[in-house]
Parts: C-alpha cells; structure tokens; sequence
C-alpha cells in the first residue's frame, strides 16, 4: 500500500525545544513539517514589539530552528508550514530568505508569506459593514473598547496554505492560521481534497489538532500515567501519517524518549474542545464523536472515522486590549511555623496596604504549599505541614502609580515574622495587562493574499 | 464504594478565554456508565462553584470521554487573572480528586493498581 503524506508536529509553543524540529526532519522521513507558534495573545505582544521593531513582530525561533534544518528539510524534500509570521508575515519571510541566500540555497528556498488575517487596518471598514465585533464570550459590545484595541487578526483557514504550495513554495509563513489548518492545508495540497468534503477536511483537522501541541501527545503532560513514560528527557515530537481517505496514523521521532498510545492520544483529542460535535475551525466544522482510536503497534495509534460538516460562515477573531497593570509578589517562609509566618505577613502587609487607600481593583494572595492551586479540592492526604510556605501576592489596577506604591509597601515585609527568604530579588514590577476579546467576522470579509519572497 | 475520579479515569484540562474545559477519560472501556452516571454536570459544578459560574457536559462515548466547559473560571482569561495555573492545566487534576460512588459490582473489579498491565487483568476477571 502507498504510504501516506507524513507531517510532522516541530513546536508546540512558542519558546518550546527549538531542536525538535530539525530531529523530525532528518529522522521522522516526513513530508511536511508543521510548527504552531501562536496563543491567544501572543498577536497582541507581537504588535507591541513591531512598534519598536518595524522589522521585528514575527516569532523570531523561527530563525535559529531554520538554522539548524533548512538545508536539510531543502535536501530531503520536506516543505515548511509555520504561523511564525505572527504580526509580520512577510518580515519573517524576508528573514527567512536572507537566512537561505547565507546558506547558498537562494534557487532552491521559495518562501511565502500569508497575509490578510490582521483586521486592525480595516476595523471602521467592518464596523461601517455592520459587522457587531462584540464580545461572544461576554456580550459585551465592541463600544467598550473601540479605539483601544492592541491587535485583531481573523483565525484563517486552509486556504492560502494550498495557494501557496501550488506557486511552489517550499516555506509557508503565514500569521494568525489556525492551528490544525497548517497540517490540512498540506493535506488538502497533496490529495486535491475540496473544500466541501467535509469528511476528509474533518480528518485533516484532527489531524492537525494531534500534532499542534508537539510533545503533549507524545508522553508530554501525561496525567493518565506520567510515571510510566520512558525517557522522557529525550522525549520525541509527534508525526502523523494521513492517506487520501482520511486514515490517521500518529507515530512519534524514531529511537526518541516519551509514547504514543490511546491514552495519550484521547488526551490531546480533549485538549481545548468545547461542543466535541461540532469542533469548530475556519475550514469545517468537526465532528470528535465518530472516530474510532486504535493502538495498531508500538507508538503507533490509527485514527479513523472522522466525520465533518460545513464550515461556520464566521470566523473566530483573536483580539486583546490594554486592560491596566498587574504584579505579583513573592515571599518564602521557612520553618519553624512557615504557615504561621506567612498568615501573618500577609495580615500586616495587607493592613498597610488597605491603609494608603490606593486604587486596586483586585488583590489576592496564596499560600504555595498549603494547597494553594487545587483550594478546597485538595485532598486531605496532602495537607500536613509543610516546612516551606510561599506566600503569594498579586494585584490588578488601572493605575501604575498605584501598584509602584504598593510594591514600596511590600518591602516592610522584614518587619514582620523572621524566616523570610529572597525568592525574586528586588520590587515587584507592575507589567501591563493584555485582555482577551474574541470576536466573529463574516468569512467573506477576511481577504488573505499569498506573496513569494 | 467512594472512589476518586482519577481511579478510573484520566483528565486533560486547558483555557478557552475566561472558560476552562476539563475532559476526562475512562481507563478501560468497563469505567465509562459509572463515569456518565456519576460525573453529571451539577456534581461537576458544585465542585467548582466556588469558581465556575456554569458547567455544560458534554458526551465522547467513542472516546469513553466526557468534556466538561466551565465558564467563568478563568475570570476574564490566561492573561489578566491573578490566579496561580492561570491556563487552567491543574483542573485536570482537581477533578481526579473528586469522590464518586461505585456500585459493589463496579468495585469489585477495581485493579489494585493504576498500572495498565494491572488494569487490564482486572478486565479480563
């Protein structure tokens, strides 16, 4: 039987282990390698970062994993999806092909930068279109923030991946596309799947969704039994191998660390799902209710049966706004006592600070190591005493000032019980915080274009 | 027989904006009814309401999996909470440590480990 296309999942975040992507290319045998560098604020910092930067607002990893495997991905015949392009698609792009001119493969490098995903130019156009850009979570109308908002980029589908690698393209660098569709534009390429059979476009986008975390199906973040995982220090990258009728086949990097098997599959498959029958994307709407999962051999997990249904005349829109400061402070208390000093601490720093009547929006504080992440839920088994405590302060506010003061605050903590030990050297810095706004735009309306570099 | 979740099933969780989903799965095909009868919505919410504003379950009986969307728990979201796991990885967790009640027939084919091998004899039992 003629072996599937075979896509492999380089990244699963940006800042994750810029090495595994070069290892998937000389050693998976795959024909596409996918890289997912965008979360659901990362457009919002890019754009900060462009203001300083012109030329910068891109995912800048995307460079020295090139560096390790571009030459290599060029002689193996393995072509490149990436969302690197974040704000800057085409700076990126730009970036990529200096990087290939450096490596003396100007003929045989033809990179393409995505545009179009990035709606903050045309925000009165869509809004004179009567499009509401009002909160979906919320409700909250687009007034509330209207002039302030930091970035808007539409969640694009397939579409320009496919155009891109029909003009030749051998890197894709595209902004704000959705995760899976990397993997299904490579599909949809490959075997002529149109774009109404929903089926086959379903396939492709669980697909994608299998691989877009990196090593979070390979043995990665494995509740199920993480003590069993082998090797996971040399932990391998996950490669899916999907035939024209839609059959996954998911495998990792041969000879490396971690496992694939139903259990760390379906905890993926769960990974950030809402309605499981209908998975939306800006390609199909999914249904995870239908497929069948099997283990048909060591590290390998077939996946079949996935069923599909026209794709949702909107699309998801990832916005953020500026939403004031917030800092967090914190205070390691040793034994004996640890719990003990540390309620006091926070019981005298939070008298001071309630004295300066300063304008804080909200203050918690917790206490690591008594329970703080799992609260009321921690079972009783865990709670004796421990002989650290940290204590924990954070703080939101509209006003810098006001946070700059409290840190000031903060410092009195010597004052108080002894024990206290340096975690974080300094006063706690007030940093701005970004907000989420998702929003929905009418498809129609998003126009993305496909330039070669 | 009290047991908690996680001696049955295993949990992925994750953030959607301010809303967290929380899937969990059955370890062996046998734990999925006693899932679904006793990991109802309202349980689910009455765990974390002290968190969450609501809860909808969703069903995955092709996955021996439900998916649970709590609204509300990531407050306006990753970004802007204050709290500690701010993407919501640890409500995985957190609902393993829920206590569900088994039958007598269900808890007498625990296995007496969470290892696989061990889990897979007790299916055959």
């Amino acid at each position: 039987m003629k072996r599937g296309v075979r896509i492999g999942g380089g990244l699963g975040y940006w800042g994750d282990d810029t090495s595994a992507p070069g290892r998937l290319v000389r050693e998976a045998d795959i024909d596409y390698l996918v890289m997912d560098f965008l979360a659901e604020v990362t457009m919002s910092i890019m754009r900060k970062q462009m203001t300083r930067d012109p030329e910068g607002g891109y995912a800048t990893d995307i460079i020295p994993i090139l560096r390790d495997c571009l030459a290599d991905a060029v002689d193996r015949d393995v072509r490149i999806v990436c969302n690197a392009g974040g704000m800057n698609p085409l700076g990126c792009a730009q970036a990529i092909r200096a990087l290939a001119a450096e490596f003396g493969l100007g003929d045989a490098v033809v990179v393409a930068a995505v545009t179009g995903d990035d709606l903050m130019p045309r925000l009165e156009e869509l809004l004179d279109r009567g499009v509401e850009l009002s909160n979906t979570e919320t409700g909250a109308p687009y007034s509330t923030v209207a002039g302030s908002l930091a970035s808007a980029n539409a969640y694009v589908g397939a579409d320009p991946v496919v155009e891109a690698l029909e003009r030749g393209a051998n890197v894709v660098v595209t902004g704000r596309l959705a995760d899976p569709s990397l993997t299904l534009g490579a599909l949809r390429y490959e075997y002529g799947w149109k774009d109404d059979e929903w089926d086959l476009l379903a396939a492709g986008t669980v697909a994608g969704h299998l691989i877009e975390c990196g090593a979070h199906v390979t043995g990665g973040n494995h509740q199920a039994a993480w003590q069993d995982v082998p090797d996971m220090g040399d932990i391998g990258f996950p490669v899916v191998e999907v035939g024209v009728d839609g059959r996954i086949v998911l495998g990792k990097t041969p000879h490396s660390g971690g496992l694939v098997d139903e259990q760390t599959t379906i905890e993926q498959l769960l990974y950030e799902i809402g309605d499981p029958t209908a998975y939306l994307s800006p390609d199909v709407t999914s249904d995870w209710t239908t497929m069948s999962v099997r283990e048909i051999g060591k590290d390998l997990v077939e996946i079949t049966g996935v069923t599909g249904r026209p794709c949702p005349a909107t699309l998801k829109v990832s916005a953020a706004y500026p939403d004031g400061y917030s800092m967090t402070s914190l205070f390691l208390y040793s034994a004996p006592d640890a719990p003990g000093r540390a309620r006091k601490a926070q019981e005298i720093l939070q008298f001071r600070i309630d004295r300066l009547a300063l304008d804080i929006d909200e203050m918690r504080w917790d206490h690591i190591g008594l329970g703080a992440v799992h609260e009321r839920r921690t079972p009783q088994t865990y709670t004796g005493e421990p002989c650290e405590v940290v204590l924990r302060f954070a703080a939101r506010s509209a006003s810098r000032a006001a946070l700059k003061r409290v840190a000031v605050e903060l410092s009195t903590v010597f004052h108080g019980p002894p024990g206290k030990t340096t975690l974080s050297p300094g006063r706690g810095r007030a940093t701005e915080v970004l907000s989420y706004w998702p929003t929905l735009v009418p498809r129609e309306l998003v126009l993305t274009s496909v330039e070669l570099v | 027989m009290k047991v908690p979740v996680g001696r049955i099933a295993y949990a992925r969780s994750g953030d959607k904006g301010g809303m967290s989903n929380i899937g969990v799965a059955a370890r062996e095909p046998r734990w999925y009814d006693a899932l679904t009868r006793e990991l109802t919505a309202e349980v689910v919410q009455e765990y974390f309401s002290d968190r969450a504003t609501s809860t909808d379950r969703f069903e995955l009986p092709n996955l021996r999996a439900l998916n649970f969307l709590l609204h509300g728990v990531l407050g306006k979201g990753g970004t802007s909470t204050l709290r500690l796991d701010p993407q919501g990885k640890a409500l995985a967790d957190a609902i393993c440590f829920l206590e569900i009640e088994l039958t007598d027939a269900e808890a007498a084919r625990l296995p007496v480990s969470l290892n696989r091998e061990d889990a897979r004899d007790g299916d055959q039992a």
